[in-house]
């Protein structure tokens, strides 16, 4: 018998919410964090991009030495860490768990700069690392004990950062772990994802016939994980159960999916056998859903071999067409989402989705929030490298 | 832990100019499909560093259940380099997916046919990581890969208060569940971690606290005291044992004093030393750039 796992806290922000206890109004009323962030940058296909206001991230400059473009993936990290661990004792050993994968890349991208201008190389940009930034985060967050572990495997790197951080409580090596991801809205990657075609120009649409490519988001998720004894001891309430989660490699190709969604499949697999549930446990599922042409359909592809007859009655969606693209935050934004709906009965609608793909157009992917009463929800967040990560997240 | 291959750069930065890197013919990866194009350096000596320890394990037949830890302290700078100055004139679509250390892993993934579960760590020590799908049955064979490629300009930056000289390096091991046909075998027991959580690479000058914390934890997990029977490995600081590390053992190994600060691929080459050493049981101890300790108790079949 594995040792439960209970998430006692949830922080979020993105381009719709400064917190998770926004996120349910920003999801009921359909907002949308996209416009024209890099408007008039010569040579970008795209100008979109879904920015966290910084308004929202002068409410943390309490941090006065940080940089609001610089350090701009640390302060979105407080931001949401901070929620989550709202009550948690800083002076017990905590691990932190934390996906990342852009996050030291505006410091980087300005040190070089700097340097292709013929100035001197900077250390302190030119050294920057993910590492720092988490070290930075467990500092900020007032921690004395514990370890950190940072996980880089892209856009799966949040959700594998809360299932490492999950395996760490179940086999008793901590009794707590705070564990999520961050990622910042820089034009070094944007200008990457766009140069590579990755990008829509108009709107980021998953599952729409139409869709033409991911929009980039910025935003941090992360949630408190404890044990039964650690949170008993505090008298913490979970709010949900971290049942399980899988990973895979699709071991095909390095930025498309195997179009079988054979790898896919097998993460999701993994989580469930994980959770010791089945299939039809499976209440409604966030999933990964980019509105890139690549991804969609293979992941429904997916979820139909994972779901059977139950796929098309599932609710499916994806926030990313209202948050945009999260990278490295995205699967831990999933788990919050999840948290959201086992705590309000909401599910969250496919924003942008108009007109689903075809084959999958009797399926439920809700255009708008529904009310739903799910107690086992699967979660996805794929990745480049053919990177698979899938958890299911469960009623306390 | 039944598989492993080690290539290091004798040579450190402190020697000037950027000589510090390894030979060509570490990034060769023989056997591989002609077919297999890997663009990046920082991948092949990934792939040349995991077909090594692979071949060691399992001769020509990888198993369907092998998974993978990459882990790496700069990660894939050189591409992110080339990429800022791709930005800089004319953005290259064939540059980006390389800056990205997911689509590393991919490559190796795809190389070598590993379709269960994979990661990629920054600097983090991955030996834990493994233990941990291990022992809770998620896997049961870990190809963990180390690897730090020092060109380009971040690397020769690199200073700070324990004046490493740093080494090149990609290193991998295969630790595994099933010790049935093992060349090279010892027994991870336990691990322990704590850190002094420093913002900056190497900015820590003392870091006795966490490996102190971390050598204590897993000696009381395994009911040890020291002992003139048993080893020690350690990092060390600056080349020497610093005082937060137990005294009185059989015999000390320090890595940095052999190949140099090897960044993420030191823990790798503390293992891959103690398999060679006389003395069967060892405590490794390993402290990462960011003051994340790590203590590991070694028994060598």
């Amino acid at each position: 018998m594995k040792r439960p796992v209970l998430i006692t806290g949830s922080g979020a922000i993105t381009a719709i919410s400064a917190s998770q206890d926004e996120l349910v109004e920003s999801v009921m009323s359909g907002k949308t964090g996209m416009s024209e962030v890099f408007a008039g940058v010569a040579g970008l296909r795209s100008p979109l991009g879904a920015r966290v206001p910084d308004d929202w991230l002068y409410r943390l400059r309490d941090h006065a030495s940080l940089d609001l473009e610089g350090d701009r993936c640390l302060l979105l990290a407080l931001a949401a860490a901070s929620q989550a661990t709202a009550d948690m004792p800083r002076h017990e050993p905590v691990a932190l768990c934390i996906g990342l994968a852009g996050a030291e890349m505006a410091r980087v991208r300005l040190g070089y700069q700097r340097v292709i201008e013929g100035g001197t190389p900077d250390p302190e940009s030119l050294l920057r690392t993910a590492g720092g930034v988490a070290s930075a985060l467990a500092r900020r967050l007032g921690l004395v004990r514990g370890f950190v572990e940072v996980h880089q495997n892209a856009c799966a790197a949040g959700l594998t950062a809360i299932g490492a951080a999950a395996d760490l409580i179940r086999q008793g090596h901590v009794e707590r772990a705070i564990a999520g991801g961050a990622e910042t809205l820089d034009y070094g990657i944007h200008a990457g994802f766009d140069v590579i075609r990755a990008l829509d120009r108009t709107a980021c649409r998953p599952f729409d016939q139409h869709r033409s490519g991911t929009v980039l988001g910025e935003g941090a998720a992360f949630v408190l994980l404890e044990s039964e004894a650690a949170a008993a001891r505090r008298g913490a309430r979970p709010i949900a159960r971290l049942a399980g989660y899988g990973m895979s490699n699709d071991a095909f190709h390095r930025t498309r999916p195997d179009p079988s969604g054979f790898g896919q499949l097998s993460a999701m697999e993994a989580a469930l056998r994980d959770a010791g549930v089945t299939s039809t446990s499976v209440d409604a599922v966030y999933a990964h859903g980019t509105g890139t042409p690549a991804n969609d359909e293979v992941e429904l592809r997916a979820l139909s071999g994972l779901l059977g007859d139950n796929a098309s009655a599932t609710p499916i969606a994806s926030i990313k067409g209202a948050t945009g693209h999260t990278v490295a935050a995205s699967g831990a934004l999933n788990v919050a989402l999840a948290i959201m709906t086992l705590q309000h009965g909401i599910f969250a609608g496919n924003i942008g989705l108009r007109t689903p793909i075809d084959g999958y157009r009797e399926w439920c992917l809700p255009q708008a929030p529904i009310e739903c009463s799910a107690r086992t929800i699967l979660v996805n967040a794929f990745a480049f490298g053919g990177n698979n990560g899938a958890a299911v997240i469960s009623a306390p | 832990m039944i598989g492993r291959s080690l290539t290091v750069a004798q040579r450190s930065l402190s020697e000037k100019a950027l000589r510090h890197e390894l030979p060509e013919d570490a990034e060769a990866s023989e056997g591989l499909p002609s077919e297999v194009r890997i663009p990046d350096r920082f991948s092949r000596l990934a792939i040349a560093a995991a077909s090594r320890a692979l071949a060691d394990a399992f001769g020509s037949r990888i198993p369907e259940s092998l998974s993978c830890i990459l882990t790496t302290t700069f990660n894939t700078r050189c591409s992110v380099e080339a990429w800022m100055h791709s930005l800089s004139s004319r953005p290259n679509p064939l540059v980006f997916p390389s800056a990205t250390s997911a689509v590393t892993i991919g490559h190796v993934a795809r190389v070598f046919g590993i379709r269960r579960s994979v990661t990629v760590l920054n600097g983090s020590n991955p030996i834990p990581l493994a233990m941990s799908w291990l022992q809770s049955g998620r896997e049961s064979a870990v190809l963990v890969i180390a690897v730090d490629e020092l060109r380009g300009i971040a690397p020769t930056l690199l200073d700070g208060p324990l004046k490493p000289g740093f080494s090149e390096a990609a290193g991998a091991l295969v630790l595994s569940n099933e010790a049935a046909s093992v060349r090279a075998s010892c027994t991870l027991v336990h691990q322990s971690r704590a850190s002094a959580f420093s913002e900056r690479i190497y900015g820590q000058a003392s870091l006795e606290g966490p490996l102190r914390e971390s050598a204590t934890a897993v000696l009381r997990s395994v009911g040890a005291r020291r002992s003139a029977d048993w080893g020690l490995c350690s990092v060390g600081l600056n080349g020497k044992p610093c005082s937060g590390e137990p005294s009185g053992w059989a015999r000390i190994i320090q890595p940095r004093e052999i190949s140099g600060n090897t960044l993420a691929a030191t823990p790798i080459a503390a293992l891959c030393q103690v398999i060679e050493a006389p003395s069967a049981v060892w405590l490794v101890l390993d402290i990462d750039p960011y003051g994340t300790a790590t203590a590991l108790w070694v028994e060598r079949a």
